[in-house]
């Protein structure tokens, strides 16, 4: 669900930088970077859980 | 994004900024991956493309990107402010329009494959296209 909330995000900052205005779409480029470093530490230290 | 307020705005310093700032953390995540999978015997996850899986191919592109980022940020007359930004052309729009279908595209996937709840950590199928038994 956050990935579909990242890519969500992302979709809305490219529409903004496109239409909206430019310091809007930084500030909201900001806050989604934010989002994806902390999803990364949530689950960087995550156990593989896979066998092949 | 860097490129499209590029299109929109002209070049400035600050775009090529937040490109190089999405590359930085699109390696790291792809290193993180990597790492996950650097064992040797290990056979990585998902299928490969020219010998490289996505992760590996990921970290390439990344990688590219921050070089090609930094080569254009060599040339300094892109700057020079001479009045109103030229809008971006046909092309550049399509461009545009593309990158955020195929972002789209992603938002639709990952909750198909998803659905409301976390992720599987070996999704084989979509979540939300199973029919209930």
């Amino acid at each position: 669900m956050e990935f579909t909330a990242l890519f969500l995000a992302v979709a809305v900052v490219m529409v903004v930088a496109g239409w909206g205005t430019r310091a809007f779409a930084l500030a909201l480029f900001s806050a989604t970077l934010l989002a994806s470093i902390v999803t990364y530490l949530h689950h960087a230290s995550d156990v593989l859980k896979l066998s092949f | 994004m860097g490129p499209i307020l590029n299109v929109r705005f002209g070049s400035r310093p600050s775009h090529y900024a937040v490109s190089l700032l999405a590359a930085i953390a699109g390696a790291a995540f792809a290193t993180r991956q990597i790492l996950l999978h650097i064992m040797p015997g290990d056979p990585g996850y998902g299928s490969a493309l020219l010998g490289y899986h996505y992760y590996s191919w990921a970290f390439i592109g990344s990688a590219l990107a921050i070089i090609a980022l930094a080569a254009v940020l060599l040339f300094d007359e892109q700057f020079r402010d001479d009045g109103k930004p030229q809008p971006g052309g046909a092309f550049a729009r399509a461009a545009v329009w593309l990158v955020i279908a195929l972002t789209a595209l992603n938002v639709v996937s990952t909750l198909l494959e998803c659905g409301f709840a976390a992720c599987p950590d070996n999704p084989v199928a979509y979540k939300l296209l199973k029919r209930a038994p």
